[in-house]
């Protein structure tokens, strides 16, 4: 029989506490990793006014990356809504003669030249601001309309408008010939030529007007995720007014994005599965007015009036800025040529989601697999 | 006497391994019964609300408590009840808020007949949403628990 010798004790006494200690540490280790209360951050989320919407971004970060990311949405943001001001390039063209060059900017560029030159595109048109103004669908009938322009009316009792005077219509019309915006590239600078006449009704010229807030907040989604990804940030969101949003990773698995549904905006048509995407909005039902039971939405088709196709679309998975311009590019499609130009668009690995009808209830989806239900 | 074969010996009998497990799965049971529950809610924690980029005040869910900055104070009229009511006046127009157990919702804004504030947004249950009113400049910024919801 042996007795416990004093090496013995000794070897046996570190031995049990080496292993205690271990058992102890990988149990607190387990615990805080399952915890996720690690060093690597908690969701953050912030919401910015801009180009008379709002941004929210929603990201799992520490301290020092949240920070850095919020300071560079706002130089983003800046940048955006520094397109409008006084001084901006938009007002620089707008406010241009007719064959007068402007400099731009290489993103304007790109932006301008992409719409000029994609036949998927076919219907977006950034010159469309007068016509939108003439129908009374810009921000300034939202609050507080006075008349002030010599084609505004009188709004009815129900909120409607009076429809504009058919001579307004066709002469705006040509202010929209993308053909007029001659774009050119001189030592690194870019500039555009306004070559687009201008017109005249009821002794009043009117000078074709850029509008690019149906892309800008697309834009801006891609940059932000630019910086999210530098910043080493995988996990989060970011929405721009209740239209556009790039989801990156969920730590809880994959996103349900809900499609709003026409017929009641706090309700959803639509839902899908998404690990992670960018996706994009157009509808009838963002800016409108009714009168005599028909609806007159803020999108323009080719003919110069609002359009009465689909009552909303949806592009997924393009990057922000092309799901923006297509999702309204396909608003001014017939809704028997739609399918076509869906097929177009998912040959380039974009999806969409559209519904028509006068209660938004058929719904079409090139999605394949993952698609939770249709609600 | 020989040392050298005791280290062949195992040096833990039953009971102690037993011990040390129990230990061990104690340790990791409290820390997932304390942190879980808080991970997987999507629940709204507490919300803050700006005119502009200036905070008015804050509602925290778990206190049931409001606090109004100084620059709010003179713009917000809290009215207690079943469901809180904060009626918020400023220069640009009057929104009047409803804080419910676990959510806080736009009831009336005098902006237009039809203010989306009030028609087109949900009410806000868990974190990382908001509710604007862009004719008053007021946002209403939620925070908690984030959900895997989202809507465009």
């Amino acid at each position: 029989m042996y007795t416990y010798s004093c090496p013995r004790a000794r070897y046996v006494r570190v031995k049990k506490t080496a292993i205690m200690v271990f058992v102890i540490c990988l149990s607190l280790f387990t615990a805080v990793f399952f915890c996720g209360c690690s060093a690597d951050g908690n969701y953050r989320n912030e919401c910015f006014f801009s180009m008379g919407t709002t941004l929210n971004i929603v990201a799992y970060a520490a301290d020092e990356e949240y920070n850095s990311l919020v300071a560079k949405v706002k130089e983003i943001l800046a940048y955006a809504d520094g397109l409008t001001a006084d001084d901006g390039i938009v007002a620089a063209f707008n406010a241009a003669g007719y064959g007068e060059k402007v400099e731009i900017d290489e993103v304007i560029y790109d932006i301008l030249t992409t719409v000029k030159t994609d036949d998927a595109l076919d219907g977006y048109n950034p010159l469309t601001y007068p016509l939108t103004d003439l129908w009374g669908v810009t921000p300034r009938f939202d609050d507080g309309y006075k008349v002030t322009e010599k084609y505004d009316r009188v709004r009815n009792e129900d909120g409607s408008l009076p429809l504009p005077d058919e001579r307004y219509i066709e002469a705006f019309l040509k202010l929209t010939d993308l053909d007029g915006l001659e774009l050119s590239e001189e030592d690194g600078k870019y500039y555009c030529k306004k070559n687009i006449p201008p017109v005249t009704v009821d002794e009043t010229e009117y000078g074709a007007k850029l509008d690019l807030g149906g892309c800008m907040k697309g834009y801006c989604l891609d940059e932000i995720e630019k910086v999210f990804f530098s910043l080493g940030i995988k996990y989060g969101y970011m929405s721009f007014g209740t239209s556009s949003i790039t989801l990156l990773l969920n730590k809880n698995g994959s996103w349900e994005l809900l499609l709003t549904s026409p017929e009641d905006n706090s309700k959803s048509y639509y839902k899908v599965k998404l690990p992670s995407g960018n996706a994009s909005t157009s509808g009838d039902y963002e800016r409108y007015y009714e009168l005599g039971g028909k609806r007159y939405c803020h999108i323009i088709g080719k003919d110069g009036y609002p359009v009465e196709n689909a009552r909303s679309v949806t592009a997924i998975g393009g990057t922000s800025l092309y799901n923006d311009m297509l999702s309204t590019a396909l608003m001014t499609v017939k809704v028997d040529e739609l399918d076509e130009r869906a097929a177009l668009v998912k040959e380039k690995g974009i999806d969409v989601v559209y519904c028509y009808g006068p209660d938004g209830k058929n719904v079409v989806s090139t999605i394949d697999g993952d698609v939770v239900r249709n609600l | 006497m020989s040392y050298g074969t005791f280290k062949e010996e195992k040096p833990f009998k039953k009971g102690d391994i037993i011990v040390y497990a129990v230990v061990a799965i104690v340790i990791v049971a409290v820390s997932l019964a304390v942190y879980l529950p808080k991970k997987n809610t999507e629940e709204i924690t507490y919300f803050d609300v700006f005119f502009g980029e200036e905070k008015l005040f804050s509602y925290d869910f778990s206190t049931k408590r409001i606090t109004i900055t100084e620059f709010g104070k003179d713009k917000i009229n809290v009215t207690d009840g079943e469901k809180i009511r904060v009626n918020i006046a400023t220069e640009k127009g009057s929104n009047e808020l409803e804080i419910g157990e676990r959510y806080v919702k736009m009831v009336v804004a005098d902006c237009s007949s039809h203010p989306d504030c009030v028609e087109k947004f949900s009410p806000l249950t868990t974190g990382g949403k908001a509710i604007v009113c862009l004719p008053h400049a007021i946002k209403v910024v939620s925070y908690g628990g984030i959900s895997s919801e989202v809507k465009i």
